[in-house]
């Protein structure tokens, strides 16, 4: 099974670009398969490759002008091998949340929409097994699925000017980290300590497509302190 | 007081430190971020003796600094002017700027973008592999936290005359036309467009709506309507139409985020992004379909031209 069985379709995507488009059963299985391309590529490195943006159900090839065309960048897609995904090469991350935090604090408006209570919001954030479907919208942003059907909420009416650094966020069956300081639409369950950026760094963002996220509850204190320790 | 260094005296809208951008942060969420007319700001670093990749000023409305060492500039864009100590001087050429003197960049047209290349080093943080300003993202910019440029800022660097002196005639600077339609390489999801909206986006006139900027140029015109089917965001290159749920493309340009969920109908080819770039509220342009391949063969043509002028 190489990569490119995978692909569904592929679309031009601008004079140096092609889009590769995936399909599958469930979100999470074409995401994998976006994933195991993009490795792939990464792993085969053509030099002809300026970048590749990977998504949900797609990725963004872009392409040297100067050292192919299409025809070529879609040959060397044909014949890439597969480069099988390793123990090593999934991060698993646990994510500590001061939930309720007030100036991160939907939870509220969640009880409203979904009719849970703050302690089952808290309760399903926290046992729910998140995968990074993509990073995108912002350095280090990384959206993250699925939530449980029963934790969807539709994004917010009047979206938020500024949302702060951490933020813990849901919407539709997705949850996100506010890596930095951001507008944003999304509905805040509360605030993380954790640094998810930093662009000094060549790898910037903490969560990279593919990695396994989980959320754990810590109360103020423990938000106060966690740079102490 | 460092002597080697220039600092701003008066600033009017913004003017910005870009060079070439990100490109290799995109999976990383990174604006691809770069001057937005990328034909002068190289032009302008190759009059003032620069690499290309060497960070520039790009200056909206304009801009004043005074100089407390020598040093060669040059200045390029659609209606750029030049002064220096109030005295007009010449643009689209290398100029000798000598210590202590006062230089002025703006535009005669309200919008163009003027550039500004300085021969020698900035002291300047690079994050990754870019000095381009992106407010939105509070990165890049003189300090790195992404701001543009205010008067009082110190541009630090080791500045000098460069001992070369270049000029660029009239046929050889970019042409600013909007007559020509604006390429468009189809793509994304055309398919879901219906005969009739690509015919009625190819025929039709589109003006340049006030909600111009460095994410995306909004366009106001015939609507435009997408099958509505709903998609995941993804992956946005330089030059997407977007067209959002009222029918009005949207241009992504420079500081566009990395990626968006609203249908695409290709993307203008990157040749004439200069020209966009340098369009303004008000200006009228048009597009037309071309075929990713014979795009290719435009750009190696004008990419081949462009290298014999500055590779001599």
């Amino acid at each position: 099974m190489a990569p490119f069985d995978d692909i569904a379709h592929i679309e031009p995507a601008g004079l140096d670009g092609l889009i590769l488009y995936f399909s599958g059963t469930c979100s999470r299985e074409v995401n994998a398969k976006v994933a195991s391309c993009y490795r792939a590529l990464k792993y085969a490195k053509p030099q002809w490759l300026k970048e590749a943006i990977p998504a949900y159900d797609s990725l963004l090839v872009l392409f040297d002008l100067t050292i192919t065309d299409s025809h070529g960048v879609y040959a060397f897609l044909r014949h890439m091998p597969l480069v099988l995904e390793t123990e090593k090469s999934v991060k698993k991350h646990r994510i500590p949340v001061w939930y309720g935090a007030s100036q991160a604090n939907d939870l509220a408006q969640v009880c409203e929409h979904t009719g849970l209570t703050e302690r089952d919001i808290i309760d399903l954030h926290t046992a729910t097994t998140y995968r990074v479907y993509a990073v995108g919208f912002a350095p280090g942003f990384a959206y993250l699925g699925d939530s449980p059907e029963q934790l969807s909420v539709p994004r917010r009416d009047t979206p938020r000017t500024k949302v702060p650094a951490g933020a813990v966020a849901i919407a539709d069956r997705q949850s996100a980290v506010y890596p930095s300081v951001s507008p944003g639409g999304w509905h805040l369950l509360g605030l993380s300590p954790m640094a998810m950026v930093d662009t000094t760094k060549a790898v910037a963002g903490r969560l990279q497509m593919g990695d396994e996220v989980t959320f754990f509850a810590i109360d103020e204190k423990q938000y106060r302190s966690w740079h102490e320790q | 007081m460092n002597n080697n260094e220039i600092t701003i005296e008066h600033i009017q809208m913004r003017s910005l430190v870009v060079d070439n951008g990100r490109l290799s942060g995109q999976s990383e969420g990174f604006s691809e971020a770069g001057a937005m007319d990328n034909q002068a700001f190289q032009l302008a670093n190759y009059l003032a003796a620069n690499p290309m990749n060497t960070p520039g000023l790009e200056v909206l409305g304009s801009i004043t600094l005074l100089f407390h060492c020598d040093a060669t500039i040059a200045v390029c864009g659609p209606s750029c002017l030049l002064t220096i100590n109030d005295t007009p001087s010449d643009t689209w050429c290398s100029i000798d700027i000598k210590c202590g003197q006062k230089v002025t960049i703006s535009s005669e047209k309200l919008g163009h973008r003027a550039y500004v290349g300085i021969h020698g080093n900035w002291d300047i943080p690079h994050i990754h592999g870019s000095a381009c300003t992106v407010m939105r993202e509070q990165l890049g910019g003189l300090t790195g936290q992404g701001n543009a440029l205010a008067s009082q800022d110190r541009i630090g660097g080791q500045f000098r005359l460069s001992q070369q002196q270049k000029k660029l005639s009239e046929q050889q600077r970019p042409n600013y036309s909007l007559v020509e339609p604006f390429d468009v390489v189809a793509g994304y999801q055309q398919r879901g467009f219906s005969a009739y909206a690509l015919a009625l986006f190819y025929a039709s006139e589109y003006q340049l709506s006030p909600q111009c900027d460095r994410m995306g140029y909004r366009l106001s015109g015939p609507k435009i309507s997408a099958n509505s089917k709903a998609m995941r965001s993804e992956g946005i290159n330089l030059g997407s139409v977007q067209v959002p749920g009222d029918g009005q493309p949207i241009i992504m340009m420079r500081d566009r985020q990395t990626l968006g969920g609203y249908p695409k109908i290709g993307a203008v080819a990157s040749y004439d992004i200069y020209r966009l770039a340098q369009a303004v509220p008000g200006d009228v342009i048009s597009f037309r379909p071309v075929d990713m391949n014979n795009a290719r063969g435009t750009w190696l043509l004008k990419q081949r031209i462009f290298s014999h002028l500055t590779k001599g």
